[in-house]
């Protein structure tokens, strides 16, 4: 098994993987703005923006797994500030207080922790659609299309050309340390755990002189090439993008209204 | 003409370990010569001066340029150098990208970008792989791609690094073939003297940084004696026409 075994299809499946990469970019911003621009005391209409996303992601063949694993990983963070919110909020109508360390929630703090909580799942679900529905090099030219700097462009470009040799490296080191036993203790495994870490650490140093080496051989000098390519963007995936921004903004601007 | 010329070059590792002691070699437009010798020997070090990636004590030339700090982003443009795992060659994520990387830090336009780029990739036999993965690429092509990255530049010098390692027999050989196709002056540095022996007239002996002796490749690849004593082997193919006594012209 290769790392490239874990790409998921709807890359090339959904039926939004043809639509332009720029109009994707600029939709997801739109609706991780939207999503930000909600008022915190108003955390019900994030359901709004919820609601969109689940119009999008049910034709768009990228499968529930596929998004709570990743929203699974940001979880704990999420969990640990939004749990931490209720007892920060200072002035406020309390609701209870911890025994013997004396910290009190406010029904504030607990509204600004459950929308900071929302927004932070709905900021990760859209970025996971768009990595889903998209080519990574189709989102590297959609970036570089909209004048991203070009430093972030390449460092992206390679940062996903190895982490794929990497990871594929890890796997390879994990199934070496599996051929010749398991740690016996928990202690022994993290002693081989960090000792396959550091390994790899220096591996990765080693390649990444050997890069620079292949790079300053073909004539980089510190400047780095990006390819603007000029496509026109198809009237479909701009009447597309438009409904998805406009929706976006009618919720938050409704929110912030009323 | 001379394409490269060697004169005097020494070279210490950062540890101060000596790599290269007073090496000295010429090589003709158009020749191919075959770098061998043991593990450590000194073959990719030497490479790796020819295209100005390390400096040394010494002098090197490449078509009578002095290959100095100041000249050496000009004479990279003509002296390709292919690494020994293409995914050290292979940065960018798709072919496209990879084999134009150079042509893009030369600034050339971009319709010539994508003419050389295709033109590379029809060379090595890979036609329409533009849009493709590097990571989705078998060893075989990545190795015929990390050739494309450096033919799309036009050289005149190609340098490679074990361009047969890791590949399977029937790859090795397509391989081979496809080296055999390009006009370019070759320096080539290898364990496998199978390879040597097809592609090479000329072969240079290294070990412990030194050249112990170059000469035709048909006569230093039959001394078993001094193959042994410096860590290699006799081919199989000429072992065989050793054995049988059959004339020793290489293929």
């Amino acid at each position: 098994m290769h790392l490239s075994d874990l790409e998921p299809d709807s890359q090339t499946t959904s039926p939004f993987a043809s639509m332009d990469a720029r109009v994707k970019i600029v939709c997801a911003v739109v609706v991780i703005v939207g999503a930000i621009a909600v008022p915190q005391y108003k955390p019900v209409w994030l359901f709004g923006i919820a609601g969109l996303l689940i119009a999008l992601t049910l034709p768009s063949k990228v499968t529930l797994r596929y998004i709570a694993v990743r929203l699974l990983i940001a979880g704990p963070l999420i969990v640990v500030i939004a749990a931490s919110l209720p007892f920060l909020h200072g002035a406020g109508t309390p609701l209870f207080t911890v025994p013997g360390l004396g910290w009190t929630a406010t029904a504030e703090g607990l509204r600004t922790a459950i929308s900071i909580a929302g927004k932070s799942l709905l900021c990760i679900w859209i970025a996971v659609l768009l990595a889903g529905t998209t080519d990574f090099t189709h989102l590297l030219d959609g970036l570089s299309q909209l004048r991203a700097p070009s430093l972030v462009v390449i460092l992206m470009a390679m940062i996903y050309r190895y982490l794929f040799v990497i990871g594929d490296e890890t796997l390879r080191t994990l199934r070496a340390r599996k051929s010749r036993g398991q740690p016996t203790s928990r202690g022994h495994s993290l002693k081989v755990a960090v000792a396959m870490a550091g390994s790899l650490m220096l591996r990765c140093f080693e390649r990444s002189e050997r890069i620079a080496n292949a790079m300053v051989a073909r004539g980089f000098d510190g400047t780095l090439p990006v390819i603007h390519q000029h496509h026109r963007v198809r009237w479909q995936d701009l009447a597309g993008g438009l409904a998805v921004c406009l929706t976006a903004i009618c919720i938050t601007a409704v929110s912030r209204l009323r | 003409m001379k394409a490269i010329e060697i004169e005097n070059l020494s070279f210490d590792y950062p540890d101060g370990r000596p790599a290269l002691r007073n090496v000295s070699l010429q090589i003709a437009h158009g020749e191919a010569v075959g770098i061998i010798g043991p593990n450590g020997a000194g073959k990719s070090t030497l490479l790796l001066h020819c295209n100005g990636l390390l400096s040394g004590q010494g002098i090197v030339k490449v078509f009578d340029e002095l290959l100095t700090p100041k000249t050496a982003q000009q004479i990279r443009r003509r002296v390709g150098l292919v690494f020994q795992d293409p995914d050290d060659q292979l940065f960018m994520p798709r072919v496209f990208d990879d084999v134009a990387f150079g042509l893009l830090c030369q600034q050339k336009p971009m319709d010539l970008v994508e003419e050389r780029v295709a033109q590379a990739l029809a060379q090595v036999g890979l036609e329409g792989f533009e849009s493709r993965l590097t990571h989705h690429l078998s060893i075989g092509e990545k190795k015929r791609v990390a050739i494309a990255t450096v033919l799309a530049l036009d050289c005149d010098i190609l340098l490679l690094d074990e361009p047969t390692a890791s590949l399977d027999p029937r790859m090795r050989r397509h391989f081979i073939e496809l080296l055999k196709t390009l006009p370019q002056t070759k320096l080539i540095a290898a364990h496998d003297l199978e390879m040597v022996a097809c592609l090479c007239s000329r072969v240079c002996l290294l070990d412990e940084g030194r050249v112990v002796i170059c000469g035709r490749t048909d006569e230093l690849l039959t001394q078993r004696e001094l193959l042994e004593r410096h860590g290699l082997e006799v081919p199989a193919s000429l072992t065989l026409q050793m054995t049988e006594g059959a004339d020793l012209s290489i293929a």
